[in-house]
C-alpha cells in the first residue's frame, strides 16, 4: 500500500509540474522526494514508476484524438522502430531519469535508500 | 556504505548521465528525446494540432474589418475579407498554420542560414546558395519597393499574419520537423516573400548553357559542341504558333567531333561541383528531357460547349508538403482567385477568377552569362580590369553560424558590376543573371488576378522578368493567348552559351529583348495553343537569340498532336489528355530503331536483337503500368545515347556517365544519316555505323532488362513495377515520404517521370471558362504539412490515377454545402 501511495504522489507532482516545467520536471520531483525518502520510506523503483505512470497517463489522454494512431505510425517511419517500441521508449525514460535520480540524489544526501 | 549499495549507486548514476543525455542532447540523427517525448509540450501535442481546428475567432492585428474563413473537406481555405490587404493577412495566418517549417526551410534555404536551424552539415549549401548573390539581390529589390505600392503592402499584411500565427504558438504546438531538428520558428520578415521568389528562380531559372557547351567542347571541339547543344531545335514546335499544321524537322548532317580543349574539362567541373550541393538540395534540376512543364488552352471554335478550356501542369520537384497551397480569397467587388499560392507568397500564382484563368510552363532561356575577369592578385582579388582600368570589387563578408550562434565559417563574397564573382580551378569567373537584376514579380502576381479578360491579364505580367515563364491565359470571351515573357539580355554577338571575355565592357549585356519581340501569340487561327518548355519561337521568325539546347518538343508535339486530331473538347477529355502515356519522342525513334535493327538482321541475323525487334514490335507506344515493352525501349534509348555519344564519357569518370548528355532531338538527327562519324565508337578499333550500334544496344539492353527484371515478359518488366513518383519529404526524411507511387507515365509522356521520380507533376489544373467557371485541380500531397493529419498526403492517390478533384468556387460563405464545410472562424484584430 505504502508503494502505491508513493508512486501515486511522484506521478501527481510529476504531472503537476509537467505542465510548467515538461521533462524536466521527472529528474526535479526525484530529487524533491528523494529529500524526504526515509520519511516516505520512498525507493528508486517508486520514483521511476511514478515518472512513468504519470507520463503514461497524459500521454493516454493524447492518445484519445483521431490522428494520435496516425502520429505514431509517422514517428514509427521516421524513427524507424514500431510504434509500440516508441511507446515503451516513452515510458521507459521517465522511469530511467527518475529511478537513477533518486537513488544518486539519496546517496549524495547520504542517505541510505531504505 | 556496503558494497551492493555502492554498486547501485554506481549504476544509477550511469543511468542517470546516459538518460540525461538521451533527453537533453541530438545524439546523432536522434533529437533529444526529453522535449521530443514530453507527454505536455512534445510530439503528441501533434496529434491533436492535425484535427482540431483553430478558435472560432483568431486575433491578426492591424485587420481594418472582419475577416471570415471557411475550409472546405479538402482543407481548402476560403477566405472572405472585406480589403485586399485584410485577405492577405488572413492568407499569411492561414498558410503558416498548415505550412509554416516549410515557409521557414525554403527562406533559410535562399538566405543561406539553414546551418542555424540544421547544423554544420548545411554550411556548405549556404556557401553555394549565398556565392550566387541570391540573398544580396533579394535585400536589394526588397529595399527598391515602392513603401505605397501593392506589393509592399501586401508583404506586410501576409507577414502580420504570419506572425500572428507564430506569436500564438506555444513550444507544444511546433511542427514536427523543429522537433527533429531541435530548432524553433524564426519570426517573418516581410523580405522572406522576396527570398522565396529568389529560390524559384535558382529552381527556373538558372540556366547555365555555357557549362554543359565547356563541357562538350573540351572533348569534341567548337564545331561538335555546337553541333550537339545547337541554338535552334532541329525539330521545330514552337510555343508562338508558326503557321505549321506539323512539327518540322530541320535535320541536318552532324559535322564529325573535332580535338578537345582539356582546360576548358578542369574549370568546367569546377563550376559543376559549384551547384552540386544545390543539386543535393534539388533546388536546381539537372537539365534533363524527363522534366518540365505544360500548359495548353482550347478556343471556344474546339470545344464542344463552345468555351474555352485552360490546362496547366507545372512539374516542379515532388514534395512532401506539396510546393503548393489551394486557396480561394474572396474580397467583395474586388477580387475573388482561386487556386494555388506558393507557401510564402501573397496572391494566388495559377488559378482563375470570375472571368479569366491562367497558368506557367518555364521558358528555359538562357539568362545568365558568365565572365572571364582579370584580377590585380590571383589569390586575394581586389580590383578586376574593366577596359584598361582597374576597378574595385565589392567584398561583402559572410558568416555561418549554428542554431546557439556560434560561427561555423566564414568567407567574403565577391562582386564585380556584373554579379558575384568567384575563383573555378584558377578562374576567376563573374556571373550575370536576370534573377539579381531589379524587378518587382511580386506586382504582376498581385495585380494579375484582378484581370477581367485575357489583355489586363497580359498587361499585368508585363512586369514579370524572372525566371522567364510561358504564361497562358484564356477567358469568358472564348480568348486564349500565351507569351514567353521576361528578361530575355541581349548580348553583342549572336549567342549567349559562351564564356565571355570580361575584360571588356563591349561584351556585357546591351539590354533586353522589348516586349514586342517576345515570342507572344493571342486567339491564333488553330484555334489552340500549348507550351511544354520548348524552344519558344521558330527561328524562321525571328533573329533574336533566346537560349540553346532546348528541351526535346516531345511533349509540345503530343500536345498538339491530340489538339489537332479534336474539335470538340470537353474539361473530362482535358483533364484525361494531362495522364495520356502516348509518347511522340517513341513514336519518334521506334521506326528508325526498328528500321536499323532489321536492317542488321539482314545483314548479320542474331537471336537476341530479333527477340528485342520482336518485343518492341509488339508494343503499342503506350507507358501504361501493365507495358511489359516500355522498360525495353528505354534501356534500348540509354544503351543508345551512351554508345552513340561515346566521344562525351567523362575521362575522370570511373563509370560510364557523361559530361553532357545531347538532346535526344540530336540523336534523331544523327540518326537521320547512318554513316556519320559520330557513330564510329572510339574506344574500338573497328568502325561502327548505325546499324551496329543500334544493334549492340538492343543486345545489351535485353541481356540487363533480363538481368534487372527476370523472363522476358515476367511481371517484373511491367511499367508500373519499375517506374514510381516519388515524393520526397522537405528533409528528405524517408518515413514522412511517400515512395514507389506506380505511374502511368515515362520519358516525354505529357505526364513524365524521370528515373528519380523526385519530379513530376506538382498541380494539374483545368478550367472551363463558362458562363459560370468551373475547374478541376488536384496536386500530389495534401494541404496540411503535419504528416498526422488526414490532409497531409490524401490527395496522392487520386493524383497518381490521374483523377482531379472539383474546386469548389462559391461567390458567398452560404453557398458552400454545409456537408463539405470541414470547419470556420472569423479572424478579427481585437
Amino acid at each position: 500500500m505504502r508503494s502505491l501511495i508513493n508512486i501515486l504522489l511522484v506521478a501527481i507532482l510529476t504531472g503537476f509540474v509537467a505542465q510548467y516545467l515538461g521533462w524536466i520536471a521527472v529528474p526535479l520531483i526525484a530529487v524533491i522526494v528523494s529529500i524526504g525518502s526515509r520519511e516516505l520510506h520512498l525507493r528508486g523503483w517508486q520514483a521511476g514508476s511514478g515518472a512513468a505512470l504519470s507520463w503514461a497517463v497524459m500521454l493516454a489522454a493524447s492518445a484519445r484524438t483521431p490522428a494520435f494512431g496516425e502520429l505514431l505510425a509517422s514517428l514509427a517511419r521516421v524513427f524507424q522502430i514500431p510504434g509500440f517500441a516508441l511507446v515503451c521508449v516513452a515510458m521507459l525514460l521517465p522511469f530511467a531519469l527518475g529511478w537513477s535520480t533518486a537513488v544518486v540524489a539519496s546517496a549524495v544526501l547520504r542517505r541510505n535508500d531504505p | 556504505m556496503n558494497k551492493r549499495f555502492s554498486i547501485r549507486v554506481a549504476l544509477a548514476a550511469v543511468v542517470l548521465i546516459a538518460s540525461v543525455a538521451v533527453a537533453s542532447r541530438q545524439i546523432g540523427p536522434v533529437p533529444a528525446l526529453g522535449p521530443l517525448l514530453d507527454p505536455v509540450d512534445g510530439v503528441w501535442n501533434l496529434a491533436g494540432a492535425a484535427t482540431r481546428p483553430p478558435a472560432a475567432q483568431v486575433h491578426i492585428p492591424n485587420l481594418v474589418g472582419k475577416v471570415d474563413v471557411v475550409y472546405d473537406d479538402r482543407g481548402v481555405p476560403h477566405i472572405f475579407a472585406t480589403s485586399e490587404d485584410d485577405a492577405y493577412r488572413v492568407l499569411g495566418y492561414v498558410v503558416a498554420r498548415d505550412r509554416l517549417f516549410q515557409m521557414d526551410l525554403q527562406t533559410r534555404a535562399t538566405k543561406g542560414t539553414l546551418s542555424e536551424l540544421a547544423g554544420a552539415r548545411l554550411v556548405s549549401v549556404d556557401s553555394s546558395s549565398r556565392a550566387l548573390g541570391l540573398a544580396r539581390a533579394a535585400e536589394q529589390k526588397f529595399a527598391a519597393l515602392d513603401k505605397s505600392s501593392a506589393s509592399y503592402r501586401a508583404l506586410m499584411a501576409y507577414s502580420d499574419g504570419v506572425n500572428a500565427w507564430i506569436d500564438g504558438l506555444q513550444p507544444r504546438d511546433y511542427p514536427m520537423e523543429y522537433r527533429l531538428l531541435s530548432g524553433t520558428p524564426a519570426k517573418w520578415e516581410p523580405i522572406n516573400t522576396v527570398y522565396f521568389l529568389m529560390r524559384m528562380n535558382l529552381t527556373l531559372g538558372y540556366n547555365d548553357a555555357s557549362l554543359a557547351r565547356m563541357r562538350v567542347q573540351a572533348l569534341v571541339g567548337k564545331a561538335g559542341a555546337d553541333a550537339l547543344l545547337p541554338v535552334n531545335s532541329p525539330i521545330q514546335e514552337p510555343v508562338q504558333p508558326n503557321g505549321s499544321s506539323a512539327p518540322r524537322y530541320d535535320f541536318a548532317p552532324l559535322p564529325a567531333p573535332g580535338a578537345g580543349d582539356t582546360t576548358l574539362l578542369a574549370v568546367a567541373s569546377a563550376r559543376a561541383s559549384d551547384v552540386n550541393a544545390l543539386l543535393t538540395m534539388g533546388v536546381v534540376h539537372p537539365g534533363v528531357d524527363g522534366i518540365g512543364s505544360n500548359n495548353w488552352a482550347v478556343a471556344p471554335s474546339r470545344t464542344l460547349n463552345k468555351h474555352a478550356i485552360l490546362a496547366g501542369d507545372p512539374h516542379l520537384d515532388l514534395s512532401l508538403p506539396s510546393v503548393w497551397y489551394e486557396a480561394h480569397i474572396i474580397v467583395p467587388g474586388v477580387l475573388d482567385v482561386a487556386g494555388v499560392t506558393f507557401p510564402g507568397v501573397p496572391g494566388i500564382i495559377i488559378g482563375f477568377n470570375r472571368n479569366a484563368a491562367w497558368t506557367f510552363t518555364n521558358g528555359g532561356s538562357d539568362v545568365n552569362d558568365y565572365y572571364v575577369e582579370t584580377v590585380d592578385d590571383a589569390k586575394h582579388p581586389r580590383k578586376y580590369l574593366l577596359d584598361g582600368e582597374w576597378k574595385n570589387i565589392v567584398l561583402k563578408p559572410e558568416e555561418y553560424r549554428d542554431g546557439a550562434g556560434h560561427v561555423l565559417m566564414t568567407d567574403t563574397l565577391m562582386y564585380t558590376h556584373r554579379g558575384p564573382m568567384r575563383n573555378f580551378r584558377g578562374q576567376w569567373l563573374s556571373m550575370r543573371w536576370t534573377a539579381l537584376e531589379p524587378s518587382d514579380e511580386l506586382g504582376s502576381f498581385i495585380a494579375a488576378p484582378h484581370a477581367k479578360n485575357v489583355t489586363e491579364w497580359l498587361s499585368a505580367m508585363e512586369k514579370m522578368q524572372a525566371p522567364i515563364q510561358n504564361g497562358l491565359v484564356a477567358d469568358r470571351s472564348g480568348n486564349i493567348a500565351i507569351r514567353a515573357g521576361g528578361a530575355y539580355p541581349t548580348r553583342p554577338g549572336v549567342r549567349g552559351d559562351l564564356l565571355f571575355d570580361g575584360r571588356s565592357s563591349a561584351n556585357d549585356w546591351t539590354g533586353f529583348l522589348p516586349l514586342n519581340r517576345q515570342p507572344f501569340a493571342m486567339n491564333p487561327a488553330q484555334g489552340f495553343l500549348a507550351s511544354a518548355n520548348q524552344q519558344p519561337i521558330d527561328p524562321r521568325q525571328t533573329a533574336d537569340y533566346m537560349g540553346s539546347d532546348w528541351y526535346s518538343p516531345w511533349r509540345a508535339m503530343r500536345i498538339n498532336q491530340l489538339l489537332r486530331a479534336d474539335s470538340a473538347w470537353t474539361p473530362e477529355k482535358i483533364r484525361a489528355m494531362q495522364t495520356d502515356p502516348g509518347s511522340a519522342r517513341v513514336d519518334a525513334f521506334m521506326p528508325v530503331i526498328l528500321r536499323a535493327a532489321k536492317a542488321e538482321l539482314a545483314r548479320r541475323p542474331d537471336g537476341e536483337l530479333a527477340m528485342a525487334v520482336h518485343i518492341l514490335e509488339g508494343w503499342d507506344r503506350r507507358y501504361t503500368k501493365t507495358s511489359t515493352q516500355a522498360a525495353l525501349f528505354e534501356q534500348s534509348m540509354s544503351e543508345l545515347q551512351r554508345r552513340t555519344w561515346d566521344e562525351l564519357l567523362d575521362p575522370k569518370a570511373k563509370d560510364s556517365s557523361l559530361v553532357a548528355s545531347p538532346a535526344d532531338a540530336i540523336l534523331l538527327e544523327l540518326m537521320s544519316d547512318s554513316s556519320n562519324a559520330w557513330w564510329d565508337d572510339r574506344r574500338t578499333p573497328a568502325k561502327e555505323d548505325e546499324l551496329t550500334i543500334v544493334a549492340r544496344s538492343l543486345r545489351s539492353a535485353l541481356a540487363a532488362s533480363k538481368a534487372k527484371y527476370g523472363a522476358v515478359g515476367s511481371r517484373g518488366w511491367q511499367w508500373g513495377e519499375i517506374r514510381y513518383a516519388n515524393i520526397r519529404h522537405l528533409l528528405h526524411i524517408p518515413g514522412l515520404s511517400r515512395s514507389k507511387i506506380p505511374v502511368e507515365s515515362g520519358p516525354s509522356t505529357i505526364s513524365p517521370s524521370d528515373a528519380s521520380g523526385f519530379h513530376g507533376p506538382s498541380w494539374r489544373m483545368v478550367v472551363e471558362l463558362g458562363p459560370e467557371v468551373r475547374a478541376w485541380g488536384i496536386y500530389p500531397g495534401g494541404q496540411s504539412g503535419n504528416p498526422s493529419s488526414p490532409l497531409y498526403d490524401d490527395r496522392i492517390a487520386k493524383w497518381a490515377a490521374g483523377q482531379h478533384d472539383a474546386i469548389l468556387f462559391p461567390h458567398t460563405a452560404a453557398e458552400l454545402p454545409a456537408g463539405r464545410v470541414s470547419y470556420k472562424f472569423t479572424a478579427s484584430s481585437h
